[in-house]
């Protein structure tokens, strides 16, 4: 076996943990429902989204042929995944080539900066499959049976599924590099970290307000007049992104002289591309790995610093290491804050960009007939709290450092109380700014604050204890790179699910209270039941945490 | 003020026994050595007396408080340090120290004593304001040492706890658990330098897959195996 497969497969085994599944399922058949409920829970959730993706992307095929160009399906999917991932997946990118553990293990061996950078790139490539199996794989189904292309069609298509992701992944890893290459310290490291995530959520709100500066109405109409202004739509796209028009001649056009020039093209970006990657890797990677490693001999002396021997209660000192640990780790920051800021602005930006915040306004006084549809908000809130990783990772985020929390003299019933407070306060802070747009927005009446403050906070303490439940049910101790116990932990899949469940359900019981009750009985039932039921759940929790602290062994 | 009763320890469905009915006693004044090769389940044990792992069976107490039964009270008479420094990144050596201090109870004024003490002894007093994951290894070995006696615990449990650590730091350490002794406390510390456990122990015991194959005072365990050092005696028990 060469250096560089042995390197792969180590780093495959350790990152997916398929040695300790193995272990733990196989050898010791340990917790044997854990892998079947994640089954069940993965193929219910890829159904659904697997469905959706394939009627959208029917309908965006059906509306291109009637254009006569139906190509569009693909030009459109390549386009979204190539700056979806970009966006969305530089973070892990960074994580997953900078913050993994096992960094300083691999620089010892004899092993070429290149090698690592492509065995690290292609972890980040196959998590990307992952995604690509919901958003790409239908348009390109959808496509080929719609044209009746046949077998070179289906071999073609997987070349260009398995190399797309090399597209918006190694710019974003060249980015990585190059910036990680310039972080003098660990503490640039971080910051720069944090940076990129600011940048990505700036990407983000641009188009959003960009997409909504468009022509408004009819989407047909509307792509149909971007025909016949500009000439052909895929043209029109390719001047802001080339690649995915590339990759869609190369598919449509299989065959012919230009179908195979742009196959060339993508084939010959996509290698450009990768090498420029490799080329800095083996200059810079370990540069910006090792940065801030050396023991500096300055060092700033604190003793006659004021406060810093104060002594705080158990519980204040837990509440404080929760916080510290959370606000210093940028991966896990950064996978909380842009929720509680993104979704509250891309509820303004529309109203912003097409100058219709007099007209939401009003919407605001005709909810004074339908009281109930101020619950709307509550759903939104509980949606959001419900995506925030931060409940099923509470243990998980510790990491191999948990055993510390086994061994200090402060019994597990006090030491979940203080994740579940803190935990809580964060999620409901993060639903607060969608609760202060709306009150804004929507020219909310006092009463009605407080009232969905009340409900927002008893839903988050719901959704913060199920996640510390599904937590407690499957904790990731393992990890060597701070993004799997957040973003790749199949507990933030599943408290969403859960959250959306309960949406469901809250939204079941509002409607027949509609029917039965005025609103402020409503109101008042609904708080009633939500508040015992995150009262019956947060004693569940504590309750559970001294068994649960026992069995855990790392 | 240890004591170890038919405890035993299995994995894989007890396919693999870690700790096979081990049994002994630390007497109060007494540095005790916990010897044997890799893999042979010191660190098991060792995680079993300060409650980080469940024995299947037996009984451990820690200055006479059941492990099992009272786990909290048990920690509180414990400072233990790990065979790899563990020890927050993300906090500063002060806060971490702190932290420790708080969730153990001990008052501002002692906790203060204390921690520049040792944080002087292993000379890192300048370091502790600087996050954790500037650190070298040693200095987080000696972290972890400060915080495992900042509130005075009467039993040290130490995995080997020399690793990483310059010869005048480990010398020094050497010297606090001679004083922790003298003072009628009690240090279980496992090692596999033989030379210092040999200098150092008022009693040994040596443990093989899993099994404790002998326990005493050297001159004890001389007598039955007629060896002139204990390297040879433990080169031939465990081979």
């Amino acid at each position: 076996m060469t250096p560089f497969i042995a390197l792969l497969k180590v780093i495959f085994r350790n990152y997916f943990g398929i040695s300790a599944m193995k272990q733990k399922y196989l050898v010791e058949k340990k917790e044997l429902w854990q892998p079947i409920l994640a089954v069940i829970g993965i193929g219910i959730g890829f159904f659904f989204i697997f469905s959706f993706a394939m009627l959208f992307s029917t309908a965006l095929y059906n509306a291109g042929k009637m254009l006569g160009e139906p190509g569009i399906v693909l030009v459109l999917s390549f386009l979204a995944v190539a700056f979806i991932t970009f966006i969305f997946d530089i973070g892990t990118t960074i994580s997953t080539f900078y913050f993994a553990k096992d960094n300083s293990l691999l620089a010892a061996l004899p092993l070429k900066p290149l090698q690592v950078v492509a065995a690290r790139f292609s972890v980040v490539m196959v998590n990307q499959y992952l995604g690509q199996l919901v958003s790409l794989l239908p348009p390109l189904i959808v496509f080929g049976i719609g044209e009746g292309l046949g077998i070179p069609y289906i071999i073609l298509a997987a070349v260009i599924f398995l190399l797309f992701p090399v597209l918006p992944l190694a710019p974003a890893a060249i980015l990585a590099i190059v910036m990680m290459s310039r972080a003098g310290s660990k503490r640039l490291k971080d910051i720069f970290t944090i940076l990129t995530y600011v940048i990505m959520i700036g990407f983000v709100l641009g188009i959003q307000f960009f997409m909504q500066k468009l022509p408004q109405g009819d989407e047909l109409a509307s792509i149909e007049s971007v025909i016949q202004t500009h000439g052909a739509l895929l043209t029109e796209i390719g001047g802001s992104f080339p690649p995915a028009v590339w990759a869609a001649k190369a598919l449509a056009m299989a065959g012919t002289a230009e179908g195979l020039i742009n196959l060339g093209l993508f084939l010959v970006l996509t290698l450009i591309l990768i090498a420029f990657m490799l080329y800095l890797g083996e200059r810079y990677f370990y540069r910006g790995v090792f940065a801030g490693e050396e023991v500096r001999k300055k060092h700033r002396i604190v003793n006659n610093r004021k406060g810093i021997w104060k002594a705080s209660s158990p519980f204040k000192a837990l509440l404080l290491r929760e916080h510290r640990l959370f606000i210093r780790t940028p991966v896990f920051l950064m996978n909380v804050l842009p929720v509680a800021i993104i979704v509250p602005l891309c509820c303004m930006l529309p109203l912003i960009a097409q100058g219709s915040l007099t007209e939401f306004g009003q919407l605001g006084g005709s909810l004074a007939e339908y009281p109930y549809l101020k619950l709307i908000i509550l759903a939104i809130m509980t949606f959001v709290a419900g995506t925030l990783p931060l409940s099923p990772s509470t243990l998980s985020r510790e990491g191999r450092f948990f055993s510390l929390s086994q061994l200090i003299p402060v019994s597990p019933r006090q030491q979940v109380k203080a994740k579940f407070w803190y935990t809580l306060a964060v999620n409901f802070l993060c639903t607060l700014p969608i609760l202060i747009v709306c009150a804004v927005l929507l020219h909310l009446a006092w009463l009605d604050i407080l009232l969905i403050t009340f409900l927002g906070i008893a839903v988050a303490a719901v959704i913060t204890s199920l996640g510390i439940l599904i937590d407690f049910a499957r904790p990731y101790f393992d990890w060597e790179d701070p993004q799997r116990a957040v973003k790749n932990n199949l507990n933030v899949l599943f408290i969403m699910l859960i959250a959306l469940i309960f949406i469901a359900i809250m939204g079941a019981i509002s409607v027949g209270l509609y029917f039965i009750a005025p609103w402020w009985l409503g109101y008042s039932i609904l708080l009633l039941l939500v508040s015992a039921s995150s009262a019956l759940l947060y004693l569940w929790i504590l309750t559970v945490a001294e068994k649960k602290y026992r069995q855990y062994e790392l | 003020m240890i004591e170890l009763i038919g405890v035993n320890k299995s994995y894989a469905k007890g396919s693999v026994k870690a700790v096979d009915d081990a049994t002994l006693a630390v007497k109060p004044g007494e540095i005790f050595g916990f010897l044997g090769p890799n893999g042979a389940g010191k660190t098991t044990t060792i995680k079993m007396i300060v409650g980080l792992l469940r024995p299947n069976s037996g009984t451990i107490k820690v200055a006479d408080v059941d492990v099992l039964k009272d786990p909290l009270e048990a920690k509180r008479k414990i400072g233990f340090v790990p065979d790899q420094p563990q020890v927050y990144d993300r906090l500063t050596g002060i806060e971490y120290l702190n932290f420790l201090a708080d969730v153990y109870q001990v008052p501002e004024k002692v906790r203060r004593e204390r921690i520049e003490h040792f944080l002087e002894i292993f000379g890192i007093e300048d370091a502790v304001g600087d996050l954790v994951q500037s650190y070298s290894h040693g200095m987080k070995q000696k972290l972890v040492l400060t915080g495992a006696l900042l509130h005075n615990p009467p039993v040290w449990i130490m995995d080997e706890p020399m690793v990483g650590l310059d010869p005048r730091s480990s010398f020094l350490l050497k010297d606090l658990m001679a004083e922790h002794c003298r003072q009628g406390n009690t240090v279980f510390f496992s090692t596999h330098v033989l030379d210092v456990a040999e200098r150092l122990c008022d009693r040994v015991a040596i443990i093989n897959k899993g099994k404790i194959i002998a326990c005493g005072t050297l001159d004890e365990i001389n007598e039955h195996h007629e060896k002139e050092t204990l390297e040879k005696i433990f080169l031939e028990l465990t081979q």
